[in-house]
């Protein structure tokens, strides 16, 4: 040993007191950035550059879909359609009155029908009548993408320059945090684009095409009918029971109105003949569950904002009629991108489930309503 | 240079820091490089009559219960989608599928350079 009486203290080689030197420096001018706010700026900037990089992102995802449906318009000889694309890039829905819950579900249905029909009209002026429907469906459902990475894209530049004006680290740092989860939606809504311009299923297809599974499995006996706007049923027979199939109409992007359909079914019927209602629908996983596992519950199982579902719900109250539903587990971005194999493979598991439930809940002679939830983009009936 | 076990212990400390940073940098820019594998659509076609099947790729205009004009080879009648899937294309398909994206690359340069 060089120095045998203090090796840590003033006895090292003169390399070893100039590393000493240096890092006490070093951390006495971090000490002073860090009193000063120095350092928090620092850490801003680079979230800053960070954010920013993610938003060029976000912008071409938003540019690219835009440009499909464009593309898409004027392949089909659409008129006006910078005008159309302007109008539905910033189109918004105001929520109804919440303080006052009196008939909030009906305001709500009234609003998003308006909005509904508003796109509907939009593309099919700009269309033309003689265009299909399957082809304005599928315009409408990309310019709600091209809607939805709009919003998102200019909501984060919001927050972002709001950060920097307010010079607020913690509101960066929040986005900065948040910003790979809204970026994983971003992500699966660009997918999405490109599988529904190509008019391929989607998971959360994943419903209707359980109940085309039925319908063409089980004897028809009258059907297919269009009950309501985008919606069909079909009868069938199954173990000497009705089964009533209901299903949004394909192939086109829809999730029709299912609540609607069962209502008018149930009021037509006699509704004490209604045994069960059993509703198939994607649902979400939790991160670790299989894609494409079933589930058993109890309820409707449907993801709209409400006023679809709560129209069952009554009527299922106001008749005393059960509520079963069987769940198609999923990701959020695999409910919305092209439908896996593993989810095919679970409406198989699905049909079979509801075919075991109606012969072990219900009677011979009985009616079951068997729905089939979600969006039947790519599944016909 | 006379070291003594000070300055070791410094130096190996500098090592270390430098090692860890390097660690770091290599390890962000290998995620980076992770590729998701590719992806194709799948058409599974069926005879409503004797069940016969088969798959192809994914056609614009396809969706499921469409009646399309490929007959099955058994009983003669069209078949029908019965249903369109996403599927990764792994191990040896993507080998093939690489192996097909480069011939088809090669060709293209090879007509190109014979043009010009």
């Amino acid at each position: 040993m060089a120095n045998a009486t203090s090796p840590w203290f003033g006895g090292g080689s003169d390399l070893a007191t100039w590393i000493i030197a240096i890092s006490i420096l070093i951390s006495t001018i971090l000490s002073i950035f860090a009193f000063l706010g120095v350092a928090q700026g620092f850490q801003l900037r680079i979230w800053k550059a960070q954010i920013e990089s993610k938003l060029r992102i976000l912008e071409n995802y938003r540019d690219e879909v835009r440009d499909e449906v464009r593309k898409r318009l004027e392949k089909l000889g659409a008129r006006n359609v910078e005008e159309v694309l302007n109008t539905a890039l910033d189109y918004f829905v105001i929520s109804p009155v919440s303080i006052e819950p009196t008939d909030i579900i009906k305001r709500l249905e009234r609003v998003l029908r308006t909005e509904e029909e508003r796109l509907e009209a939009l593309v099919t002026r700009s269309l033309g009548s003689k265009v299909d429907d399957v082809v304005v469906k599928n315009s409408v459902t990309l310019l709600a993408i091209a809607n939805a990475l709009n919003i998102l894209y200019k909501y984060i530049r919001h927050i972002l320059l709001t950060g920097i004006k307010t010079r607020n680290a913690l509101l960066v740092a929040q986005l900065w945090m948040l910003l790979p989860f809204y970026m994983r939606i971003a992500k699966a809504y660009y997918d999405a684009s490109k599988v529904i311009a190509r008019g391929v299923p989607i998971g959360d297809a994943a419903g209707p095409l359980a109940a085309y599974k039925l319908m063409k499995m089980l004897p028809r006996i009258e059907g297919p009918v269009e009950i309501t706007k985008d919606t069909i049923y079909s009868v069938h027979e199954y173990e000497n029971r009705r089964v009533i199939v209901v299903k949004a109409k394909g192939p086109g992007s829809t999730v029709g109105r299912p609540g609607e359909a069962v209502e008018k079914i149930v009021e037509t019927l006699s509704p004490s003949s209604i045994a069960s209602i059993i509703t198939i629908d994607a649902a979400l996983k939790m991160e670790g569950e299989p894609t494409g596992s079933i589930a058993e519950g109890t309820g409707v199982a449907m993801g709209d904002p409400g006023p679809e579902k709560i129209r069952i719900e009554r009527i299922a109250v106001r008749h005393k009629i059960p509520l079963y539903a069987i769940a198609i587990k999923m990701g959020l971005e695999e409910a919305i991108t092209a439908i896996k194999k593993e989810i095919v493979v679970g409406v198989e598991k699905a049909v079979e489930h509801a075919k075991r439930l109606i012969v072990e809940e219900t009677r011979p002679g009985d009616t079951i309503i068997v729905v089939g939830v979600g969006n039947t983009l790519g599944v016909a009936q | 240079m006379n070291l003594d076990l000070y300055t070791l212990y410094m130096l190996s400390m500098v090592i270390l820091s430098i090692a860890m940073v390097a660690y770091m940098i290599l390890a962000t820019l290998g995620s980076r490089g992770k590729r998701e594998p590719e992806k194709k659509v799948i058409t599974v076609l069926r005879c409503s009559k004797c069940g016969y099947t088969r798959t192809r790729d994914f056609k614009e205009g396809d969706y499921v219960g469409k009646v399309v004009d490929e007959v099955c080879p058994k009983c003669g009648i069209n078949l029908v989608i019965d249903a369109i899937y996403e599927e990764s294309i792994t191990g040896l398909n993507q080998v093939l599928r690489n192996k097909r994206k480069r011939e088809r690359t090669r060709k293209r340069q090879v007509a190109r350079n014979g043009s010009s």
